[in-house]
């Protein structure tokens, strides 16, 4: 004769991710269907078909968010369930013990409390009188029963709790993680009380992650993952089942984090510190207000979507992240010499921006190829490129650069300005880095760019800005007229 | 591409819950006959003595087309469509409002408004509206959904998928909560009043600070000079706060005891329940100290009407426990109820006759004031112990069809979402 029965149970709870009781936001909602409030279905049991009967003891475990207490909460009437059935038997006395102590109150004393818990739990005043006084020989709370409970320890609160719960005489008990809390001392309590109801014939399910308790008190345990029944047998093979399940997810976990990391380490860091991940520091720092700021040059001097635009060292795609939504498709070309900068760009900065990288193209090498761009560009942007590299490798990208432009092209580039061409000392920049006239970090007199311009039959002037987020001053490089005969 | 869009009125836990419903034409003949009830008894409400016989033959007159509309609109609204339950109840009052409305805007296009009575419109509607709420949801809460036969267990297991609340369960297993009730109230007052040094007088000073302002403000700076004012103003105000302090703590009855809700079992209905009767009792503690105070002051002989104060008393409680239900429902899905309910009280506390008397406004505006939710019942306490007078049956019609109507409507809704507090919380 089974006391609970469950056939193909099913629970569905709706989150909703915008948690708002507001009518200003249903009423949001209502003007724009599906927007603001983000309403999931969670299926917290699946299809689970179980039967208990008079005087089992049910061990109930999973993981957190299995389903096991909200399968005690149905069978306790909190819940209704959504599908399927649920029996129980009509004359049954069901008793939760979900959260202990759940409805004191604090101003009022033991006493009271012990009154107004009972009569919570559907106790009429007469049984209440009759559990009155084991209840405080239970919870060896005599001395403080007159006491409001605000002075209670939370031990004590705990105890009280259990004490009433104990005293309530159901003929089914629904225990969610009692073993959880209190000392050892009212651990051992409360295993011998379940003992005790076991030895009175009175059914039981307990929601545990303690194996021992599971091991000492129950014939039978059912393990839940994810809503649904998958091991339902005895205590061992169960115990033994929901390890493995454990350590299996653990393992599994742990290899795909090991394969996420091998597979892709600039993720990891740049999910743990933006700012510190490798991919971003290789460009010099400051990576995301530097791709702004190219942006915005380059939008501030006309940049249209329909124009061709190469980014000089593109790196791990500062700028591409705003360049390529902005451009039509097939507009942007980014040029770097390290393929694994701009890898690490499409591979997870351009994903993170929300950006398809097949928007544009990109060029891998150190000698400013350019030849595989069909078109001429319109504009060129270099930023913290020059910094690192030799006069003449400076003169290369310039002379590469400045022939791949349309006759009206414009090539803009930051570099480390040395006001006097005399002067071979290291210069201090705003950050306490010093620049230097023959190694990298590099720095260059105006004059040494107009001439190497000026070799590659290109013209350069300064571009008034001071808002580079590195310091840099800004050079915007055109062709000669003449230019075009150099191919 | 197709887009399947899964109805979740049609399948799911609100569909597999459809009660029974009354066959259409069982609908259509009550509801006229309702109808027609409330166009007649609102003429009753409006005009009084001889008044009423000169505007009746203008009423009878215009019946036929007003119920014909009412009726044509419940149908339009889709009343007698077999629909998840507040669905149902919704369409209700779309329809009473819609078929009042163009009834009256035909009617006042036609013949106009001579002999005819407009607030009378706005009363009819109202009733109706209420009677057809409430019939509606008393016939939820009687019918026991038709038992599964189909391989259901053995006679003695209930299924919690399935199991239904009706009025009749619910009152049973409040009657078997009963300590739980005593024990809520109890726990309200010996927390209102606990650490105090002066305990329950606390509760006296209140009401007599109002009496004291009101008194000064009314008497000696508006003037108004009327015999034994203060008593007035006690009997209306006192149990406008009663009223009040109900409706504004019942929007958190739930709301506040959510950890409880999510982990005990018990009739949800006691919460406002026991929120009004905590009010209740103070309500009835501080009229027993003022009240023969007061008879005694202003030497105001005892008389017959007085034995109704019980009476009175048991249909403001039922009314106010029918609103404080549909309030503590109505905060656990928007909290704004809270916000909404201070401007209403607000404004129904100046349309309830508690700083003036009913029969000195201008009859035009008396039905208005009379249909005030608050007004029969302060009227009628006004009546009995000001005036030593019987209350009239206009003021009996009004007060039993708010504490009849809030009483179901209010159980209906508390039944209806009972179940998804715990998850809504």
């Amino acid at each position: 004769m089974p006391v609970i029965e469950a056939q193909r149970l099913t629970k569905r709870f709706f989150l909703r991710h915008n948690t708002s009781f507001e009518l200003k936001v249903r009423f949001l909602n209502l003007l724009h269907r599906g927007r603001g409030e983000a309403v999931e279905e969670f299926w917290a049991l699946k299809d689970i078909s179980l039967r208990i009967e008079a005087g089992e003891a049910v061990g109930l475990v999973g993981r957190n968010g299995s389903g096991k207490s909200t399968f005690l909460k149905c069978v306790a009437n909190i819940h209704r369930p959504t599908g399927g059935r649920l029996l129980v038997a009509r004359r049954a006395r069901i008793s939760s013990m979900i959260e202990l102590g759940v409805g004191f109150q604090p101003e009022l004393t033991g006493r009271e409390n012990i009154f107004l818990n009972a009569a919570i739990h559907g106790l009429t005043r007469a049984e209440i009188e009759r559990i009155y006084d084991p209840v405080v020989a239970y919870s060896g709370l005599g001395h403080f029963i007159d006491i409001p409970i605000k002075s209670y320890s939370s031990g004590m609160y705990v105890r009280l709790g259990f004490a009433i719960a104990a005293n309530l005489d159901p003929d089914v008990l629904l225990l969610d993680e009692i073993f959880a809390v209190g000392d050892a001392d009212f651990q051992q309590q409360c295993i011998a009380t379940v003992k005790r109801f076991m030895a009175e014939g009175k059914t039981m399910i307990f929601v545990s992650h303690a194996p021992a308790a599971v091991r000492s008190l129950c014939r039978r345990v059912c393990v839940l993952e994810q809503g649904e029944l998958a091991f339902d047998g005895d205590v061992e093979s169960g115990l033994t089942f929901y390890e493995r399940a454990l350590a299996q997810r653990a393992e599994d976990r742990e290899h795909a984090a090991a394969a996420a990391a091998a597979h892709d380490p600039a993720a990891a860091a740049v999910e743990a510190d933006p700012d510190r991940a490798p991919h971003r520091l290789a460009s010099g720092g400051r990576w995301a207000e530097t791709g702004r700021w190219q942006f915005d040059l380059l939008r501030r001097e006309g940049l249209g979507p329909g124009h061709y635009v190469l980014d000089v060292g593109c790196g791990s795609l500062a700028a591409a992240v705003y360049l390529l939504p902005f451009l039509d498709e097939h507009r942007y070309w980014g040029l770097d010499a390290s393929g694994a900068l701009v890898d690490a760009g499409i591979r997870v900065e351009l994903p993170r921006a929300g950006v398809a990288a097949e928007r544009g193209d990109f060029l891998i090498n150190d000698t400013f190829e350019l030849d595989a761009a069909p078109h001429p560009f319109d504009f060129a942007v270099a930023s913290s490129l020059f910094i690192d590299l030799p006069f003449n490798g400076v003169m290369r990208c310039i002379a590469s650069v400045v022939r791949k432009l349309t006759p009206a092209g414009r090539f803009y580039a930051t570099w480390f300005e040395n006001p006097d061409a005399a002067d071979f000392a290291p210069i201090a920049r705003a950050d306490q880095a010093l620049t230097y006239p023959d190694r990298p970090p590099y720095h260059y007199p105006f004059e040494l760019l107009r001439q190497a311009c000026t070799a590659v039959g290109a013209t350069v002037e300064r571009v008034a800005d001071s808002t580079n987020p590195r310091g840099e001053a800004v050079l915007v490089i055109c062709r000669l007229p003449s230019a075009g005969d150099l191919t | 591409m197709s887009v399947v869009v899964h109805d979740q009125n049609a399948a799911g836990a609100a569909g597999s819950h459809l009660p029974r419903r009354p066959g259409w034409l069982l609908s259509v003949l009550l509801d006229g006959a309702l109808s027609i009830a409330a166009y007649l008894a609102s003429y009753l409400l409006r005009f009084q003595g001889a008044r009423l016989e000169i505007f009746l033959p203008g009423a009878w007159s215009t019946l036929p087309a007003v119920v014909a509309g009412q009726l044509i609109a419940l149908v339009l609204a889709g009343a007698y469509v077999p629909r998840p339950r507040i669905d149902w109840l919704i369409r209700v009052v779309i329809g009473v409002a819609s078929g009042s409305a163009v009834a009256t805007a035909l009617l006042g296009l036609t013949i106009g408004f001579a002999g005819l009575s407009r607030t009378a419109f706005i009363a009819d509607a109202m009733l109706l509206a209420i009677a057809a709420l409430a019939w509606r949801g008393a016939w939820v809460l009687s019918t026991r959904r038709p038992a599964r036969t189909a391989g259901l267990g053995p006679d003695d297991l209930i299924d919690r998928a399935e199991e239904t609340t009706t009025i009749g369960s619910m009152v049973t297993s409040l009657y078997r909560y009963r300590e739980l009730l005593r024990n809520l109230v109890m726990k309200d007052l010996k927390l209102k009043y606990r650490g105090s040094v002066f305990g329950f007088l606390w509760s006296l000073a209140n009401p007599l600070l109002m009496i004291v302002v009101y008194t000064v403000a009314f008497t000696y700076i508006l003037r108004v000079r009327s015999e034994g004012f203060i008593f007035y103003l006690m009997l209306g105000l006192f149990s406008w706060t009663f009223f009040a302090s109900s409706a504004s703590m019942s929007t958190g009855s739930m709301v506040d005891n959510a950890g409880l809700l999510k982990s005990v079992f018990f009739p949800r209905a006691i919460l406002p329940i026991a929120t009004v009767l905590f009010n209740l009792a103070q309500y009835v503690l501080t009229m027993l100290v003022f009240l023969p105070l007061m008879l005694a002051w202003y030497r105001v002989p005892l008389a017959a009407p007085m034995m109704l104060f019980p009476v009175i008393l048991v249909m403001q409680a039922l009314f106010t426990i029918g609103v404080a239900m549909m309030l503590a429902t109505a905060t656990t899905f928007f909290r704004d109820v809270r916000h909404l309910l201070e401007v209403a009280l607000a404004v129904l506390f100046w349309t309830t006759p508690i700083l003036y008397e009913l029969d000195k406004i201008p009859d035009r505006w008396r039905l208005i004031v009379l249909m005030s939710p608050m007004s029969p019942f302060v009227v009628a306490y006004q009546k009995i112990f000001y005036f030593s007078q019987w209350p009239e049956p206009t003021v009996w019609l009004m007060a039993g069809t708010y504490a009849a109507g809030a009483f179901i409507i209010g159980t209906t809704l508390v039944l209806a979402f009972q179940d998804r507090f715990a998850e809504q919380l």
